[in-house]
């Protein structure tokens, strides 16, 4: 009897105890936030400072740059000069962060401009302004007066990366397919861009039918599909001297969608011989031609993952268009693609965790991202005609074709967000297609 | 002793059998439903059924045919005998069949029968069920702000601002109001990213399906404060006594009621609308815990820390405790409506930044 209410005692007291610690608060209040907002991060950037006579309309243009380019992304949002309270006179001299909290302004961006005859000199920083510190440190870049536009996009690519502690994509350039004329009489020809469309270049001359440039790691180099010959064929061309070359010339072959290993060592294709569409991989150096997929169906639009050890392609080996995974060396291929419709022209990301692809269904094509293992789709666009999707160097946003329907239809250049926000046309001055991002410059 | 024993089992036993058997727990048995019936003789039946067919008297039989003659297989040397077939047999007529001797029905004798209609029970009060007034989520429009709670787009002159108020106007008598203001509305919000492909199925806000009546919440029970009894008393002392040893380290803990869950709330719905979050971004792959000291007045001393952080690379876990602390500072404006009696209790917090939620938006 006494154990027994000894017993009962002890369960009392420890239910107690137990009781008595959870309601006492011990430690800090505790709470967890899940539900936040998606908005564009409201900064400021005053003109820059211009620090020699002869850079004023310089240093206001650079700033023009920057804001369009963080703008664009969609995740920013400027506050308009004139509701700045401060004004930004010296480079150097201490930021009044009350002033920029009042027209709720998170981000800060100074910088100052110095011209000396042909040398131009940018420096800025850039401020947390509620925690009333600068993020990272100064930072100055130098160069020619010609290439101010340039050195803006590297000073918005630095305050991008900063921000989101991501890499900027403003500082690189797009080769793509300019398009000219009517549907049944369309000019095509090679043209590189800077990302925003701006610096248009012509690679080629219309004469001949050109298909599916795309850029070498380095950025100097373009593959892409001529039909010169009258069958379709890879060439490789110098961005800077457009000097170029028949990169795969075997009779009685087409060779077609190329694309560059991470290396840049190498190239992988599409090659038909006999009626039969398979993948190769070409080393660029000695010819040597490998191939990587023995199959009766069609295997194209070859594309490596980063680090080059695999490659996503398309094929119609079970009866529709789907993706497919295998070693970059070949062998067996695994299908990652399983939603309704039809799947193609997949992209690694040069993050590594998503591919991007056209997908056809119902009479709608759209582009859309997946996890590498197929999982997780999303699509992000809809249209009569979305194609061709290529990514931004940090993986961030997607540009693609986007044809409109009928005979006067035309194709334009579009880009999206990888969240699916975002979506806008890159205006380049008349139609386009087929584009490819290079890396960052 | 064991007498004793004895006789309390046999009762035990005895009772439990009792029990058992003696149908102590059985339910009583179902009331048996009755109900009236007249009794009737066979003739009576006879009459109410119709009267059954009488079989086909036919006596038309077919009779068989005989068979033709065959002609004989020739045979050599051997005599032909005439081929014997069976003589047909005459079928019999079959007799007529008697027609039964079927008595005529007679009428039943009318019996009493008492012409009251039937009470029909008494049908319940019918109770309408009344749908609740749930609204129809609206499909989220495409805007440039994702917010936990959609904001519908305000008029194209409204300037954007936290609160909802209308600018003050001239009243009937045409007397100028004391202040003139503009109108404010908060920046509209969606609910959720509205992508490209989102946008086309948007086609109809009418809801395909009806909405399923919620259950009625149960009515709290409101408890009431529990008179000390002297037995409560020693169990609070023996509580006391035993736990006074682990209470010792922590008397440094907040004394007083903690906050209330919807204090907490206010807390964490005032900081979650300033969090940003970028969910294309690697940052939106990251967990940050952050520490923060609040002055009486609900405002943040001092620098907010990161204290925690899961998931990203060292840049991730940067932007996102970045976007944190301008949540919490951003937000904060003249300090968060806190109890200043439970000052104790909120001095120090740890807020906890999970995009997880978000990513799938």
């Amino acid at each position: 009897m006494k154990n027994l209410a000894a017993t009962l005692l002890i369960g009392l007291c420890a239910i107690g105890a137990c009781v008595q610690t959870a309601m006492a608060q011990s430690g800090p209040l505790r709470i967890e936030i899940t539900d936040g907002v998606i908005e564009p991060l409201p900064y400021a950037v005053p003109d820059l400072v211009a620090e020699t006579p002869g850079s004023n309309q310089i240093s206001k243009d650079m700033a023009r740059v920057i804001a369009a380019d963080l703008n664009g992304t969609g995740l920013f949002r400027e506050i308009p000069a004139k509701a700045h309270i401060s004004t930004i006179t010296h480079f150097g001299s201490p930021v009044q962060f009350a002033d920029w909290k009042a027209i709720n302004a998170q981000a800060l961006i100074t910088g100052g401009v110095s011209v000396s005859g042909n040398q131009l000199e940018v420096k800025f920083r850039v401020f947390d302004v509620f925690a009333g510190q600068e993020l990272g440190n100064g930072l100055r870049f130098k160069g020619t007066t010609d290439g101010w536009r340039r050195m803006a996009h590297k000073v918005a690519d630095a305050v991008y990366s900063r921000i989101t502690g991501e890499g900027g994509y403003f500082d690189s350039r797009v080769v793509f397919v300019s398009e000219a004329g009517p549907k049944n009489d369309r000019k095509k020809r090679l043209a590189v861009m800077d990302y925003d469309g701006e610096n248009l270049q012509y690679l080629t001359d219309s004469k001949d039918i050109v298909l599916a440039p795309r850029f070498s790691p380095t950025g100097d180099q373009v593959l892409y599909t001529s039909y010169e010959t009258g069958f379709p064929q890879v060439y490789v061309l110098n961005v800077g001297s457009a000097q170029r070359r028949v990169l795969s010339n075997q009779s009685g072959t087409m060779s077609f969608a190329p694309r560059f290993s991470p290396d840049g060592k190498s190239v992988v294709m599409s090659v038909t011989d006999g009626g039969n569409t398979d993948l190769y991989k070409m080393d660029i150096g000695s010819g040597k031609r490998t191939r990587l997929s023995q199959s009766p169906s069609i295997e194209t639009a070859p594309s490596y993952n980063p680090d080059g050890s695999q490659i996503v392609f398309e094929s119609d080996r079970s009866g529709t268009q789907q993706l497919y995974v295998m070693s970059a060396n070949g062998g067996e291929a695994k299908r990652i693609s399983f939603g309704q419709g039809r799947y193609g022209t997949p992209v690694w990301s040069p993050r590594g965790d998503l591919i991007a692809f056209t997908k056809q269904n119902k009479g709608r094509f759209h582009i859309g991202v997946m996890r590498t293992d197929g999982s997780e789709e999303r699509l992000l666009t809809a249209s009569f005609l979305d194609e061709g999707p290529t990514w931004a160097p940090n993986g961030r946003v997607i540009m693609f074709t986007r044809e409109t329907r009928g005979a006067d239809g035309v194709s334009a250049l579009y880009s999206v967000d990888v969240s699916g926000r975002n979506l806008k046309r890159v205006e380049i001055g008349g139609g386009g297609s087929d584009p490819s991002w290079s890396p960052l410059q | 002793m064991h007498i004793g024993q004895y006789i309390s089992g046999a009762a035990h036993v005895g009772l439990i059998g009792w029990v058992l058997l003696g149908g102590v727990f059985r339910p009583d048995a179902p009331p048996v439903e009755v109900s009236e019936v007249a009794i009737i003789s066979a003739e009576e039946f006879a009459a109410l059924t119709p009267t059954t067919q009488a079989p086909d008297l036919s006596t038309d039989v077919v009779a068989p045919t005989p068979p033709e003659d065959t002609s004989s297989p020739e045979v050599a040397a051997a005599i032909d005998e005439a081929v014997q077939q069976a003589a047909p047999q005459e079928t019999e007529v079959a007799e007529p069949d008697v027609t039964p001797d079927v008595p005529d029905p007679e009428p039943p004798e009318p019996q009493d029968v008492t012409d009251e209609a039937p009470v029909l029970p008494t049908p319940e009060v019918d109770t309408a069920v009344v749908i609740p007034d749930t609204p129809v989520r609206p499909d989220p429009v495409p805007t440039e702000r994702v917010a936990p709670e959609p904001v519908a787009q305000p008029k194209p002159e409204t300037t954007i601002a936290d609160e909802l108020q209308e600018a003050t106007k001239p009243d009937e008598a045409g007397q100028a109001a004391e202040e003139v203001t503009e109108d404010t509305a908060p920046e509209a919000a969606s609910s959720e990213i509205v992508t490209e492909p989102k946008q086309e199925g948007i086609a109809s806000a009418a809801p395909t399906t009806s909405v399923r009546p919620r259950v009625r919440p149960s009515r709290p029970a409101v408890a009431e404060p529990a008179q000390p009894t002297p037995t409560d008393d020693a169990v609070a002392a023996a509580l006391a006594e035993a736990t006074a040893s682990e209470a010792t380290p922590q008397s440094s803990a907040p004394s007083g009621p903690p906050l209330t869950g919807g204090e907490k709330d206010g807390l964490r719905v005032a900081v979650q609308q300033c969090w940003v979050v970028d969910v294309g971004s690697r940052a939106a792959d990251v967990t940050v815990v952050v520490g923060l000291e609040l002055d009486r007045s609900g405002k943040v001393q001092g620098d907010v820390r990161l204290i925690d952080a899961t998931g990203g690379d060292d840049a991730a876990v940067r932007t996102a405790f970045q976007a944190a602390r301008r949540a919490v500072l951003r937000c904060q404006k003249t300090g968060y409506d806190l109890p200043e009696e439970k000052y104790d209790h909120w001095k120090d917090v740890e807020i906890t930044f999970n995009p997880e939620k978000m990513r799938r938006k």
